[in-house]
């Protein structure tokens, strides 16, 4: 069978058949050569398929790796790749379904280590955004700033946390963790509750001063309102929503 | 390391220069953009700094961070050419155009001296096969796939480089040569060649060709330009396969090759690709120093000639 009597698509698919499921698909009168090195030749794709996919996990989980140990991430990673997770992904977007597979494979601490990391990137990646300041804040009178409209900055990430994932982070144990970007470096902080609280009402969606201020009397003495707020715009976890034309 | 720059706006295009260049990554950034002297000159030593950087603009996708403030610093202070992975020309599905929007939005940001990707495959309709795929030299495929470039092209609002690949398989059905697949998409397409003379050896050692004859073969005039990279070799008992690892120095016969092109030629611009087990930064300025040296043994004669 040449290439002239079939199709392009025909041929790819074959060769694609080959690389996923081995040396028994590779066609063999479809290229010049040994029976030999028409298969070694596909072995090396298929090494190189594999290979590629395997380091782009290693490089996105590095943290997880080491806890997990280099022998058993990738067992889990050869598993997650061999059942098809990824297979249309870029090497880069490759990690995106890891954490949803990984809590069903028993990992302990390992899952919020990889939860975190793939949380990490999303953050790193993230448009930039001016992040609103305390000294922007200081500007406004009480009017203006209750009428003040505030998003969550898109490199924001908010992320469960373990004992491991605080050892590794270096931070006091606490059970979730932020992640900011004002800027170009991630900085990671603990979340107290109250700050927790902050950043769900933000996430849910912007919000006026005044609506936040109001949603949080719910759930927090007032007293605990204005540090809470305080500290998200500090870390510069929060932009100031521009409003459209009426 | 050198701190991560600030966004900056300003009109970066400029021709990349014919000396060598580097394939860029992340770990060298500090090395090619030394801190400034109060004249305005570089710290370090210019001969160890490249005359033009290459990214693989996929690198550089994000939204923001660091990866996109690193390169538009790196664009400011250097000529830089776009190699792209992700476009899959050949696929018979057509090349995938909203990784070649993503590619346009970065262009129109960093505005590249050059824009290249390869003769070869990589995606299926569900899968994306990180390796670069043979394709059939036949003419339905040079037809299909000269509709590719053309499309892209389109989009990019450019012309662009194909690069020859490395093959480990001909295919039984293969009614051209790899040169003249190339010259008729040339001419077709207006598309320019990036040759990689380290691909031109790892195909010719698997396919049994010639090299020197493919190096002869190739048109000066529509190479825009060069790869050099290392490869490695595995015996298999009565055959040897040449793998395009990029993971080692450029071999001595793929020098030779490009001694033998660039005699002919005249200069090109040429980079040293080494994406594996990378090196410190004063190995790959070593392989420029020897590009260089090649670049200027043949220089003199082709600027008298010009």
């Amino acid at each position: 069978m040449g290439v002239a009597m079939s199709s392009l698509h025909e041929a790819q698919a074959t060769m694609a058949r080959a690389i996923l499921e081995g040396p028994s698909h590779v066609p063999g009168d479809l290229f010049e050569g040994s029976a030999k090195r028409v298969m070694m030749a596909f072995a090396s794709h298929a090494n190189t398929v594999s290979h590629a996919r395997l380091v782009a996990l290693e490089e996105t989980f590095p943290h997880a790796r080491e806890l997990l140990g280099e022998e058993r991430f990738n067992q889990l990673s050869r598993t997650f790749l061999d059942s098809g997770h990824g297979s249309d992904a870029s090497l880069g977007d490759i990690g995106g379904g890891f954490a949803a597979w990984l809590a069903g494979q028993n990992v302990g601490e390992a899952l919020a280590i990889v939860q975190f990391e793939w949380k990490w990137l999303e953050s790193y990646r993230a448009a930039e955004a001016l992040a609103l300041t305390m000294q922007g804040l200081a500007q406004l009178d009480e009017e203006r700033l209750l009428a003040t409209v505030l998003d969550l900055h898109p490199a924001a990430r908010r992320c469960d946390a373990n004992a491991a994932l605080a050892g590794i982070l270096g931070l006091p144990q606490s059970e979730q963790v932020l992640l900011v970007r004002p800027d170009a470096e991630i900085t990671i902080l603990s979340l107290d509750e109250t700050q927790n609280h902050a950043f769900s009402l933000l996430e849910e969606k912007s919000r006026p001063v005044s609506n936040l201020f109001a949603g949080l009397s719910e759930l927090m003495n007032e007293t605990q309102i204005l540090p809470a707020i305080i500290a998200l715009v500090g870390a510069g976890a929060v932009v100031k929503k521009e409003q459209g034309p009426c | 390391m050198t701190s991560i720059p600030s966004p900056s706006s300003g009109a970066f295009a400029r021709p990349l220069p014919p000396k060598a260049g580097v394939g860029l990554k992340p770990q060298h950034y500090s090395k090619v953009l030394p801190d400034r002297t109060e004249d305005g000159g570089d710290t370090a030593e210019s001969q160890t700094l490249p005359g033009w950087v290459e990214v693989h603009p996929q690198n550089y996708f994000a939204d923001g961070g660091p990866a996109p403030r690193w390169l538009a610093a790196v664009a400011e202070r250097y000529p830089v050419s776009f190699h792209s992975t992700g476009i899959s020309l050949g696929s018979a599905e057509g090349p995938d155009m909203a990784e070649v929007d993503r590619l346009k939005r970065l262009m129109d940001r960093i505005e590249p001296a050059m824009v290249s990707d390869h003769l070869s495959w990589s995606q299926t309709s569900n899968h994306n096969f990180p390796d670069l795929l043979p394709l059939p030299y036949d003419e339905p495929t040079l037809d299909h796939f000269a509709r590719a470039v053309e499309q892209v092209q389109n989009r990019l609002g450019r012309t662009m480089l194909v690069e020859n690949p490395s093959r480990y398989l001909a295919f039984a059905g293969d009614t051209m040569s790899e040169v003249e697949f190339l010259i008729e998409l040339c001419a077709r397409t207006e598309c320019g060649l990036l040759f990689d003379i380290n691909n031109v050896l790892v195909s010719a050692t698997n396919l049994g060709t010639d090299p020197a004859e493919v190096i002869d073969a190739i048109d000066p005039a529509l190479v825009g330009e060069i790869h050099l990279a290392g490869h490695a070799t595995e015996d298999h008992g009565d055959l040897t396969m040449a793998i395009d690892d990029h993971g080692s120095a450029v071999a001595d016969a793929t020098w030779a090759l490009y001694d033998r092109f660039i005699a002919r030629a005249g200069p090109k611009p040429t980079l040293i690709e080494w994406d594996t087990d990378v090196p410190d930064y004063s190995v790959l300025a070593g392989e420029m120093a020897k590009a260089e040296a090649v670049l200027a043994k043949h220089g003199c004669s082709h600027v008298v000639a010009a």
